[in-house]
């Protein structure tokens, strides 16, 4: 049962995790660029 | 050592509620790489990409949430005109992150798996060929 539901968390949090890390990367891109 | 790795390795991979299935951990294991062979290219990445990448997420993500340019542009108090221009991807007017965080959670909801869409689909191709699956041009 618990399977399913914490692939599927897992898949979440992985997708969300990458976009929050590539904003991440270009928000220090621009900062570093601004310095 | 190494069996003490592969038990600790073991020990925060099993969850506490239940008992995984062989399958379901291969899975799991499967989507940290590539995440994980993804984050290593994205280290190596273009500025340039990243941004057309953020560009098109940010439209697609105004159009999902509901929310118009005009609007958008309102709530993080930026130029209309200047906005559209970020958004075409103009060098001269950057799409500021600072600004786009005034934006609401339903446009970021939106935004994130997009954005993570967008700069797997730049990459997947470039990971095939860094992994000798695809040959390069």
């Amino acid at each position: 049962v618990w399977a399913p539901l914490l692939v599927g968390l897992t898949l979440v949090v992985l997708v969300y995790g990458f976009g929050l890390a590539v904003v991440g990367l270009v928000w220090w891109q621009q900062r570093k660029e601004r310095d | 050592m190494t069996s003490n790795l592969t038990l600790f390795a073991i020990s925060t991979a099993t969850p506490t509620l239940g008992a995984w299935r062989p399958a379901s951990l291969t899975v799991t294991q499967f989507l940290v790489m590539v995440v994980f062979l993804l984050a290593l290219r994205l280290s190596a990445a273009m500025t340039e990409d990243l941004e057309k990448a953020l560009c098109e997420a940010v439209i697609g993500a105004l159009v999902r949430s509901g929310l118009t340019v005009e609007q958008a542009a309102g709530i993080m108090g930026w130029n209309v005109h200047n906005f559209r221009h970020a958004l075409r991807g103009d060098p001269r007017h950057q799409l500021s992150l600072n600004k786009l965080v005034k934006l609401p959670f339903s446009f970021w909801m939106w935004m994130l798996p997009d954005l993570a869409f967008l700069v797997a689909r730049q990459n997947i191709r470039h990971i095939g060929e860094d992994l000798g699956l695809t040959r390069s041009a």
